[in-house]
């Protein structure tokens, strides 16, 4: 590229370039902020855990109604009114996640994210999981804010290449606030691909986002990046860029309770970072805000920040170039509670997208009885019983020696009491397709490793739960082999895996119950896996992409699978039913809702009872014999 | 011409007088036709032969059999529907009747155009694109002859003057104000019909008056789309955005012709300005040209216009006739101001072609001279920062092409083309000095909508160099056989290098900038 002269160029644009009338002096700006909603566009009951009591969403233990977009909407409004300059910034994900999705495929979450006035969207993955058609269409149609991903290359004239922007400028009232948007590059295979039905592929996040600020920096007052890559891929954005003042993350439904203050330029002091050519820039650290909001809509979060761009007042190293920084700052999420009136014209926008009560019925129609909540993760970042049931339906469904699926294919724990399929439909929103291939060991064994890899990376939580196989992970991880894996069951019984230790195996039970000697896993041999066509893709960077010859069928969905193996099983043998409380009650209650609604008035037939008695009698049960149970076969261990 | 128009009304009682001839017409059906137009091409060649496929963006094949999509030379517009280099049909379904008044004219026309390429592709692969199907302007026009009526006789009066009517019940966006495609403006432009309604809740319907007299005609349409717009604490509401626009065309002479036209169009709600402003569109457009022995100058590469429509050739033109022209456009555009926030402004977009055409003995020439400033070139999706007007302390570059293409007929069946076209593209520069003193900044290339490439602070564009040559011979008709090959230099797209840059980190070096592509194909066109 030919330089123009620098000096001619700055002197002609100025030293310090004017900012027209744009505010001066201390100014206060309330960034409002969602990600991950997922399509919850109604309330939901929750069992409220420790952390969400002390959000205030209720009481500890307690089952309450949560999130809600009219519910979000109220708080939306109520806060942009009390502030005097304010924007509301969403990470991604809208989609996905409810039967709404399913049916609407994201209109009625672009209409409900227009209702809340939100003025820029990073893209998340799950804005991806129709195709880019459906996006082009969808958001051409019905978005009345820009779609951001600074770092999507466009690789066509086609697919969403000419839907996204790098950033945006808004206006908050004087204040110029540029928003880079990063989409996700992990989780979406097809961005690795070229080419590809999106049109786009993915660069650098960080080079991206840089060549955006240098490109904004002389012009506004204020830098944000609203991103989609996760906690950690935020923080190291930061690290490797300059000018950044603070970023709003999702990804992984995190939900912090204070903001993450990261250093910019490389961490600390004086440093060097990369600009968008590669090249090598001098800067000195600063201090970024990073901030995460949580999912479903459970949580508003609301940064408040005290800007200033005042020299005398702001520390020594203060670059005017950086406009306003940020003196002080608060972060709080702002629960969307039961307590919080609907807004009226976003409850009535939503109204027509709410199940029918044919559908609601249909809901109703329980497959089985869970005696206990059912985590998604286990309290010790092992295996966990959700996770279990699910890996052993995959298994079983597939007819597969070994099944491997993502711990991020189930979304939310089971409650206790009757399942139905709107509650699988929130564990397992995606009901990623559930296929057999054909794995070495080898492969096998290198994706255990990996897997052990990114659990260092998530605090020594497990990425994968398995089903046919036995895994020590180590944690931290500070130099591989971090993973042994043990694949078929051999015939000895054991209670722990120094029982196992004559056949250099590893026990499948860690929890004093009886299990099976689980053999090491043999590199040359190759095994029948079932897993997920997403992770068989490669995404989530635990498998090896697998190849279509090695594929051999497909069989159905993962929900699907959970759902056959729920039906499948037993009803539970020891619980004695009655109408006042446990399954029957819940079931009474249902029935009550569906034909009712909220009428007072309404009564049920006189054999209500009995029926309920009757079904719960007969229902799946939900328990060790479904396979939903934690048995310490994914241990997390210290190395 | 209003006296004229008067002494038509009693055509359209005429029927009064000759009942039974108008009855018996009513039952006949009206005169249909059909056409359909297809081109087929195969194609062999490859448009990045210096390149692997990975380092081309968009990606290049090696030499195979097939077409490139996305594969946009400035010299060629290739995968237009311009061009006739792609595969396509296109089918008209028209009726035409003049039975009850004797003076009126009524036909309609269904006109779909059909990407077919992708029916090649396997129906089961996640990369299968759909058939893309557009609609070309179907319509329903009502046309009275203003010649004088010849009452009881059923032969139409040749349409020296009519007023026609023209509606668009299905996609109207075709409409629009401009003559050349790189000066349009109002609708769809270009082969990828870029058009300020691009973000419109569904189709953009149009209607069209037309007066049409011996040297002179005039038109008068509208057209509205609706877009889907925020409203502060309520949800979103479709809002109808309307556009009006007109021209006179007259040809005084053989030699002269002269266009003027202008329009106003409003295409969806500014956010955050004061009272929910409009951003707008409007000006004029104007043309001049002087010609003999061609209808009109001809542009002389494809983005400029129409004139390689496959389906609507030129005819080669005759020795000693020529062509030359100039087109003015002159906008504004009400776009939120950068420097005032919830203020509005209204910012200038001009752009400027000469240009021209002429045959003498065995050469066919044509050149062209274009320029535009940033704003023109982003003028359908309007703002180098979206909707709003470029900051007070940034630099503008103007985009500037000089495009050349000359034939030689060498034989009756055989052609040879050179065509080159040096292209030095709009630009906004951003600059300043941090505090180590460092110049901290951006470049942004503006090549269109969706289209902003970044460049280092303090470099400026440097021009795109395309040249291409060919040769086309036909061999029938209905069957021609081609070879062209092609360079670009193209310094101004940063890619990633490198292989691809997966996730958070990668590697950020600018690839190689020249392409040369070759490749022979057989075009059937009929």
């Amino acid at each position: 590229v030919r330089p123009l002269s620098s000096v001619a160029l700055v002197f002609a644009l100025g030293c310090s370039p004017p900012r027209g009338d744009a505010l001066g002096g201390e100014v206060e700006l309330v960034v409002l902020h969602t990600s991950d909603l997922h399509s919850a566009l109604f309330p939901f009951r929750e069992r409220i855990g420790w952390a969400d009591a002390e959000r205030g969403l209720g009481p500890e233990g307690s089952v309450q109604s949560v999130g809600g977009l009219a519910r979000l909407a109220t708080l939306v409004q109520s806060e942009r009114a009390r502030a005097e300059r304010s924007l509301l910034l969403d990470s991604g994900d809208a989609f996905q996640g409810s039967l709404a999705f399913d049916t609407w495929s994201g209109e009625p979450e672009l209409r409900a994210l227009a209702t809340l006035g939100v003025q820029a969207q990073a893209l998340g993955n799950h804005e991806l999981d129709r195709g880019a058609e459906n996006l082009s269409e969808r958001y051409r149609e019905l978005a009345t804010f820009p779609l951001l991903a600074a770092n999507y290359v466009d690789d066509s004239s086609a697919g969403i290449a000419a839907l996204t922007a790098p950033f945006t400028v808004l206006d908050a009232r004087g204040l110029r606030v540029a928003v880079i948007g990063v989409g996700n590059a992990r989780s979406v295979s097809a961005l690795r691909e070229r080419p590809n039905e999106l049109g786009v592929f993915a660069r650098d996040a960080a080079g991206a986002v840089q060549g955006a600020i240098d490109a904004l920096r002389p012009v506004v007052d204020v830098v944000v990046a609203v991103t989609h890559l996760g906690l950690d891929a935020d923080r190291a954005l930061v690290r490797e860029t300059s000018g950044l003042d603070a970023v709003l993350g999702g990804h992984q439904h995190i939900a912090l309770d204070e903001p993450l203050v990261e250093r910019d330029c490389g961490g600390s002091g004086e440093g060097t970072i990369l600009d968008a050519f590669g090249r090598e820039r001098r800067c000195t650290a600063r201090r970024v805000l990073v901030v995460h909001s949580g999912a479903y809509g459970k949580y508003l979060g609301k940064l408040a920040l005290r800007l200033d761009d005042s020299a005398e007042r702001l520390e020594p190293s203060y670059d005017a170039l950086d406009a306003h920084e940020i003196v002080a700052a608060t972060f709080d999420l702002l629960p969307v509670h039961a307590g919080l009136i609907e807004d009226a014209s976003a409850a009535a926008l939503l109204e027509r997208y709410r199940p029918s009560a044919a559908e609601r019925l249909a809901l109703a129609d329980v497959l089985g009885f869970a005696p206990a909540s059912l985590a998604r993760g286990g309290v010790t970042g092992g295996d966990s019983a959700l996770g279990n049931l699910a890996a052993s339906a995959a298994r079983w469904f597939a007819a597969s020696e070994l099944s491997i699926i993502g711990a991020a294919s189930i979304r939310r724990d089971l409650a206790a009491g009757p399942t139905d399929a709107d509650a699988l439909e929130r564990s397992f929103p995606f009901d990623d397709p559930v296929l057999r291939a054909r794995a070495t060991g080898r492969e096998l064994g290198a994706a255990f490793e990996r897997a052990a890899a990114v659990a260092d990376q998530r605090d020594c939580r497990t990425p994968l739960h398995v089903a046919g196989a036995v895994l020590r992970l180590s944690c931290p991880c500070p130099s591989p082999p971090c993973a042994q894996a043990y694949v078929g069951a051999s015939d000895i019984c054991c209670r722990n895996d120094a029982e196992c230790a004559a056949v250099g195996g590893a026990c499948s039970s860690g929890s004093g119950e009886l299990g099976w000697c689980f053999l090491p896993l043999a590199p040359e041999r190759t095994y029948a896996l079932a897993t997920t066509a997403y992770l068989a893709d490669g995404n989530g960077a635990l498998l090896d992409p697998i190849a279509s010859s090695a594929r051999e069928l497909f069989a159905g969905g993962l929900r699907e699978a959970v759902a056959h193996a729920v039906r499948a099983s037993p009803p539970c043998s020891e619980t004695a039913h009655d109408c006042a409380s446990g399954c029957a009650s819940a079931l009474i209650a249902r029935t009550r809702e569906a034909l009712c609604g909220a009428s007072d008035a309404c009564s049920l037939p006189n054999d209500t009872c009995e029926r309920a008695v009757a079904l719960c009698n007969e229902l799946s049960c939900l328990d060790a014999g479904a396979g939903a149970v934690r048995d310490g076969r994914i241990r997390i261990e210290p190395p | 011409m209003i006296r004229r128009l008067l002494a038509a009304l009693p055509a359209l009682v005429a029927v009064a007088c000759c009942p039974k001839q108008a009855l018996a017409e009513a039952h006949e059906r009206p005169k249909s036709a059909a056409t359909a137009h297809a081109a087929l091409v195969w194609i062999f060649g490859d448009d990045d032969a210096m390149n692997a496929p990975n380092e081309s963006t968009p990606a290049s094949p090696a030499a195979n059999i097939g077409d490139r999509s996305g594969y946009d030379p400035l010299v060629s517009g290739y995968r237009s529907r311009y061009t006739g280099r792609e595969n396509r049909v296109e089918l008209r379904l028209g009726a035409e009747a003049r039975d009850l008044v004797p003076a009126l004219a009524t036909a309609a026309e269904l006109a779909l155009g059909v990407d077919v390429t992708s029916l090649g592709e396997h129906s089961g692969g996640s990369r299968a694109e759909p058939v893309r199907t557009e609609d070309l302007g179907s319509f329903v026009e009502l046309r009275l002859s203003l010649a004088p009526p010849r009452p009881c006789s059923p032969a139409p009066a040749p349409d020296t003057s009519s007023l026609a009517l023209r509606l668009y019940p299905i996609d109207g966006d075709l409409e629009r104000v401009g003559w050349l495609e790189a000066l349009g403006w109002g609708g769809a432009v270009g082969p990828g019909r870029e058009s300020p309604y691009a973000t419109a809740s569904g189709p953009v319907r149009a209607a069209r008056l037309a007066l049409a007299a011996v040297t002179w005609s005039g038109f008068f349409g509208f057209k509205t789309a609706t877009f889907v717009e925020p409203v502060a604490g309520a949800p979103a509401v479709e809002e109808t955005s309307y556009g009006f626009f007109g021209g006179v065309e007259a040809r005084p002479s053989e030699l002269v012709a002269i266009g003027v036209a202008g329009g106003y169009f409003e295409h969806g709600l500014l956010e955050n300005t004061e009272r929910g402003a409009r951003a707008i569109t409007a000006g004029g457009s104007a043309r001049f040209s002087l010609q003999r022995g061609m209808t009109e100058p001809r542009a002389p590469l494809a983005f400029l216009g129409a004139g390689d429509d496959p389906f609507r050739p030129n005819g080669d033109a005759r020795p000693g006739s020529f062509a030359l022209g100039v087109e003015l456009t002159a906008l504004v555009q009400r776009l939120a101001d950068f420097e005032r926030p919830g203020a509005t402004t209204l910012v200038p977009a001009r752009g400027l072609a000469v240009f021209g055409g002429a045959r003498l003995g065995r050469f066919e020439t044509s050149a062209a001279l274009l320029v535009r400033d940033p704003e023109f070139v982003m003028r359908n999706a309007p703002g180098v920062f979206a909707r709003s007007s470029l900051p007070a302390a940034a630099l503008r570059a103007l985009e500037r092409a000089v495009l050349f293409s000359n034939d030689v007929l060498v034989s009756e069946i055989v052609r040879l083309e050179l065509a080159t076209g040096l292209r030095f593209p709009a630009a906004v520069m951003t600059a300043a000095l941090d505090r180590s003193g460092q110049p901290t900044g951006a470049t942004l290339v503006v090549n269109g909508p969706g289209d902003v490439a970044l460049l280092p602070v303090g470099t400026a564009p440097l021009p795109i160099l395309d040249v291409r040559i060919g040769l086309e011979a036909r061999l029938s008709t209905l069957v021609s056989a081609v070879g062209w090959s092609a360079y670009r230099r193209d310094y101004n797209r940063a890619r990633p290098g490198g292989g691809l840059a997966l996730a958070e980190t990668g590697v950020r070096t600018f690839s190689d900038p020249d392409r040369f592509g070759y490749g022979v194909a057989a075009r059937a066109v009929w």
